[in-house]
């Protein structure tokens, strides 16, 4: 039972490099009971039975009942837990779920989302096609370690060989691992009786008369890169030309397509010969397969690089981003997800209007009043803005990192967490900064109670059944 | 029969701006230029171009992998390209693009040559991959690949001595699925061939300029690159005539702002000159680390600097046009005015463009940063130039002081403290080097240079490695004979040899032959004389120059805090006047000593911050060895 000398309660796993935080906001019909993501990287080893050890457990403290599942944004790492391969969370495991809360960029029915679903699936599996390629290539090899763990955040594990030697086999190959994410995300939206709730910023949930939360990210205007509206048309892709070239390139070369269906060919008409079969060409000869340290038949298929890092940027970019407020003290507990510069920069000018006893709020507000901040992507340096974003934050008193150094030095990820990052957090917190890879030895008294933690931090074990491993979990009370 | 002179060049049209962004019709007339490029030839005269264009220093190899297609060679030398100075630029004639990028590759070229004094050789290579100290093989000619690949970018690959050239659909409009006509190259975009060019060359001349050892290298790269590419714009007369001719106003600022704001728009990187008209306010050297926006105060210093030099040589025109008052008549200006005016801002871009470049042979051989640049200016061009008419210096001064710029460790910053000091001719401290050191002679011989030869690129390449060798020879001799050369010359002594990898656990192996050769030598100490070459530069008056060029360089491994390896990196460039009064004289010695420990702590703090950038963070291992311009070339799609 929550006591009322504390507002909301804390329950951050410290599964590995993925995000699964629940809220406990007591009130007098009970506790509320709120699930943000349940995820885990795919290059964990053993992901998937630590997130069941999590999932287990989240059902063992809330007794299996939640008033909302929130899901930030399509990346594994978020939603890996709702993929019906899991089968967690169902009703008939005795799971009740309340509502779904997704930002409006998962929602369908949206003319802007719409686009961005569409632009993810195709990138998504144009780059499970480009991995195959560049597997197949002799060049590269050292980029498929960390593309593939780029993809990992979609879902993909293994090396993925995939068939493609015709524009049938392509297709389907294009359906095939891309889809995993898209699985996962479709299924949450399932878990509750009702229709998932697409929040937009402006929003405003209230939780109980005692907690709101708000609604921060992600914007709806287009400069934020979210997604780039350049091209306004009503086929996503065509305003795409990275991943349109890459595609055709990929259907060209391995779907036998014809250039003249390829509107990324550089000449119309006939211009030149295919180099397939030019291979006994003189000038060729001397001048190209002469020198085979110097060819470039597969750098074409270096933009997969870039193609992987716009969509990965745009899908942090739709994140979505809760702030949690509880009225009494006028803290507030921030939730970033994976949001980027893009996405951090929106927050400023949101503003939440007057509502009933509700005053005005600005986002700039609710930053200031920050005293809990989750780490953005597992503290890349990317994702936590400095000016105008972590520089408001000069009531932070405790932050958490979900991240897993080893597992992304493992993958060749220099710099998560990145350490100038990680200094200033601990300098606003005084040092009061918990990383999931590095779970504190409690008790200890940088963690004891004080200004808006209304107990000393616990560290508590999951403990998993079946021979899964155990997960550590950081508990903490605010007031 | 009379004789024909062979031709010094010939004619290539080409597009002095990209042609790909919505030009209006009132810039059509000065998109296309014709310029003069080098006439390849034989000793007969007659031309050695083979079609591709395939010449002594570049070979274009037109294959298109993601389209699966090969495009046919263009051959220059057919008497029907000849007549009309080339092929008539085109953005749908692939042969069209062959020409262009052979043609202003070529000028680039020759940019170098005239500033250096010496032939450009490209970063030759070590066919086998992994086996230390094999000899290096000499790169005949650079590869240049114009519809490499399918992506906004364009780079220079190290590995392969070759440049590949992106394609790619502009954003499309708000209609048809299959655009017409927004195809963009950037394989004729010349900025961009000027670019990656001079990372081509500079690399061939300075590889040490590649290891990062401050937030100033990358961005002293792509900033150089970046001002090769804006001066070579100035050598299209049609273009700044007609900018010219067109100006309001009578400032320097004025009658360059058109071309600027063409550069600014040219390229899709956003051009050299970036937000020419508002050079954001937050980006300064002192915040700024971001590779491309560092750069970009490198870029406006040197572009002020010039603009200042404009404004004094086209001051006395103005004035002779407005009889004194400095107020032009309404109107166009008169076409003798434009003539002269273009004249003079062609000759200050010439002569800026140079001291630029001359500028490398006087900076150190790694760690450069932008306040020892500016010193490497001031120096190249007070050797180079006696009578500094136009006060190009004190613009170089100005400007630089007014970036933030300048050197961190002058106390009075004048032209005077600027420029290096020739070492002192006697000194007390045996640590110091002087003037005609007793071993200069014997080098200098070792090196058996003949100033009159004239010899193939190869065998320039064969003798300059021979030389290497010889003069690495002679000094570790006369390192082990007297240890205090050594530290003359920025080296730490006893430093070993160690083999590129480390051992499972992070620590570095000593090489084992070298071990052996050095066994019983307390003092042998491992260097790499990088380089020992001739350079022959002609001065304003045409009188000739002299000088020998010698880089030395060491590396020791260390490691980060964070237990990341990296090699700590020193030496000196010597710059050697080889016809002293009474003998070989050193005139530079530009130093980045080994034994600074100031230095050594300011690196490693530099390395153990983080990687300001995701792409770095995800990619820059996989990628930083091999293709190191392609990540600092890809578009910001990314970034954000």
């Amino acid at each position: 039972m929550a006591s009322a000398a504390h507002a909301i309660e804390l329950h951050l796993y410290c599964h590995g490099l993925g995000d699964c935080h629940l809220l406990r906001v007591g009130s007098d019909q009970g506790d509320q009971w709120i699930m943000i993501d349940c995820g885990i990287h795919t290059s964990t080893a053993g992901g998937a039975d630590r997130i069941q050890t999590v999932a287990e457990d989240v059902k063992a403290v809330t007794g299996g009942k939640l008033r909302a599942i929130v899901g930030t944004h399509e990346h594994w790492d978020h939603l890996s837990a709702f993929h019906p391969a899991q089968k967690l969370f169902r009703e008939a495991d005795g799971w009740k779920i309340g509502e779904i809360w997704l930002a409006w960029t998962e929602d369908g029915t949206n003319a802007e989302a719409g686009k961005l679903d569409k632009y993810k699936v195709e990138a998504t599996r144009t780059l499970a096609v480009a991995k195959t390629a560049i597997f197949r290539s002799n060049g590269f090899r050292d980029l498929q370690s960390p593309l593939g763990a780029v993809l990992g955040f979609l879902g993909f594990n293994g090396p993925g060989r995939v068939a493609m030697s015709t524009e049938p086999a392509l297709a389907r190959a294009f359906g095939l691992e891309g889809d995993r994410i898209r699985s996962a995300r479709e299924n949450l939206k399932a878990l509750a009786p009702a229709p998932p709730c697409y929040l937009n910023p402006g929003d405003v949930i209230d939780v109980t008369p005692e907690v709101r939360c708000y609604v921060l990210a992600p914007p709806h205007d287009s400069k934020f890169n979210v997604l780039d509206n350049k091209g306004l048309t009503y086929n996503a892709t065509a305003g795409e030309p990275l991943l349109v070239g890459l595609q055709n390139a990929i259907a060209v070369n391995y779907a036998g397509k014809e250039l003249e269906n390829d509107p990324t060919s550089p000449f119309d008409g006939d211009e030149g010969e295919r180099l397939g079969k030019a291979a006994a060409e003189p000038f060729l000869l001397n001048h190209y397969h002469n020198e085979p340290w110097r060819t470039i038949d597969n750098d074409w298929l270096m933009p997969t690089t870039e193609l992987a890092l716009q969509l990965d940027n745009r899908t942090n970019n739709s994140s979505l981003v809760l702030a949690f407020e509880i009225v009494s003290s006028g803290h507030v507990l921030i939730f970033a997800a994976d949001a980027q510069i893009g996405n951090w920069q929106s927050w400023q000018s949101v503003v939440f209007p007057a509502k009933d006893k509700r005053p005005e709020v600005t986002g700039k507000d609710l930053l200031e009043r920050a005293v809990f901040y989750k780490v953005g992507h597992h503290g890349s340096r990317n994702a936590t803005m400095s000016t105008g974003g972590l520089e408001l934050m000069n009531n932070l008193e405790f932050a958490f990192n979900p991240t897993d150094r080893a597992m992304a030095k493992k993958v060749g990820w220099d710099d998560i967490p990145a350490r100038a990052l990680n200094a200033e957090l601990q300098r606003r917190t005084s040092n009061r900064l918990i990383e999931g890879d590095q779970p504190p030895a409690l008790p200890n008294n940088t963690f004891a109670a004080g200004g808006a933690l209304a107990a000393p931090v616990e560290m508590r074990t999951a403990t998993g059944s079946n021979n899964r491993p155990d997960v550590k979990c950081v508990v903490c009370r605010f007031a | 029969m009379a004789d024909v002179p062979t031709p010094h060049s010939r004619k290539l049209r080409i597009f002095a701006l990209d042609p790909s962004l919505g030009s209006s019709l009132k810039t059509y007339e000065w998109r296309t230029d014709t310029i003069n490029v080098r006439y390849e030839h034989g000793p007969d005269g007659y031309s050695t171009l083979v079609p591709g264009p395939v010449g002594e220093y570049l070979e274009v190899v037109d294959v298109d992998p993601a389209s699966d297609r090969f495009y046919a060679p263009v051959n220059l030398d057919d008497p029907r390209i000849l007549a009309t100075d080339g092929l008539e630029p085109s953005e749908g004639n692939p042969q069209f693009h062959q020409q262009m990028v052979y043609a202003v590759a070529m000028r680039t070229i020759e940019i170098f040559e005239q500033a250096l004094g010496r032939r450009v050789l490209w970063q030759p290579r070590r066919p086998l991959p992994n086996v230390p100290d094999q000899d290096w093989v000499f790169v005949p000619r650079l590869r240049l690949y114009p519809h490499a690949l399918r992506a906004q970018n364009a780079y220079y690959s190290p590995d392969r001595c070759a440049i590949l050239f992106g394609y790619f659909p502009s954003e499309a409009s708000d209609d048809s699925t299959t655009p017409g006509g927004t195809m963009v190259f950037s394989c004729l975009s010349s900025d961009v061939i000027a670019h990656e060019m001079t990372h081509a060359i500079l690399d061939g001349a300075a590889r040490g300029y590649r290891e990062v050892s401050n937030p100033d290298v990358l961005a002293f790269h792509e900033a150089f690159a970046d001002i090769v590419a804006l001066f070579e714009h100035f050598m299209y007369p049609d273009l700044v005539s007609s900018e010219i001719a067109r100006a309001r106003g009578t400032s320097a600022m004025d009658l360059l702002a058109g071309l600027a704001r063409q550069f600014g728009e040219s390229t899709q990187r956003g051009g050299p000159l970036r937000d020419y008209s508002n050079f954001p306010a937050t980006v300064s050297y002192r915040t700024s680390f971001e590779v491309h926006d560092r750069g970009s105060i490198l870029v406006k210093a040197v572009y002020d600097a010039f603009t200042a030099i404009v404004e004094r040589r086209s001051s006395g025109l103005i004035e002779l046009a407005t009889g004194g008052s400095g107020v032009l008549r309404p109107g166009a200006l008169h076409p003798n005015l434009v003539e002269r005016l273009t004249d003079e801002t062609m000759r200050a871009a010439r002569h800026v463009l140079r001291m630029c470049v001359r500028a490398i042979d006087y900076c150190p051989p790694v760690d450069i940063d932008f306040g020892t640049y500016l010193r490497a200016l001031i120096t190249a061009d007070l050797a180079q130039v006696d009578e500094d008419r136009f006060n190009y210096r004190t613009a170089f001064l100005e400007s630089f002081r007014k970036w933030g710029l300048l050197p961190r460790n002058l106390r009075t910053v004048s032209i005077e403290t600027l420029s290096w000091q020739q070492p002192p001719e006697q000194c007390d401290d045996p640590k110091k080097l002087i003037r005609s050191p007793d071993w200069l002679k014997g080098l200098v011989e070792l090196m058996d240079i003949n100033w009159l030869d004239n010899l193939s690129r190869e065998r320039v390449f064969e003798r300059a490695e021979k030389r290497r060798m010889n003069v690495q020879a002679y000094l570790a001799g006369e390192i082990l004979q007297r240890p205090e050369v050594a530290v003359q010359l920025g080296l730490r002594l006893a430093l070993k040899k160690y083999l590129d990898g480390r051992s499972n656990g992070g620590k570095p192996i000593v090489d084992p032959e070298w071990a052996q050769r050095a066994a019983g030598q307390p003092n042998a100490t491992n260097f790499n004389v990088v380089s020992a070459r001739a350079a022959q530069r002609v001065r304003p008056d045409g009188s000739p120059r002299d000088e020998i060029v010698v880089v030395i360089t060491q590396r020791s491994p260390e490691t980060t805090s964070g237990g990341e390896p990296y090699w700590f990196r020193g030496g000196v460039t010597l710059v050697i006047d080889p016809r002293g009064p009474n003998g070989p004289v050193i005139l530079y010695a530009i130093l980045r000593s080994m034994n600074d420990r100031y230095r050594q702590e300011r690196e490693r703090t530099f390395r153990e911050l983080d990687s300001a950038d995701l792409r770095q963070a995800y990619f820059g291992r996989a990628l930083d060895g091999r293709e190191p311009f392609a990540m600092l070339h890809a578009t910001g799609a990314a970034d954000g």
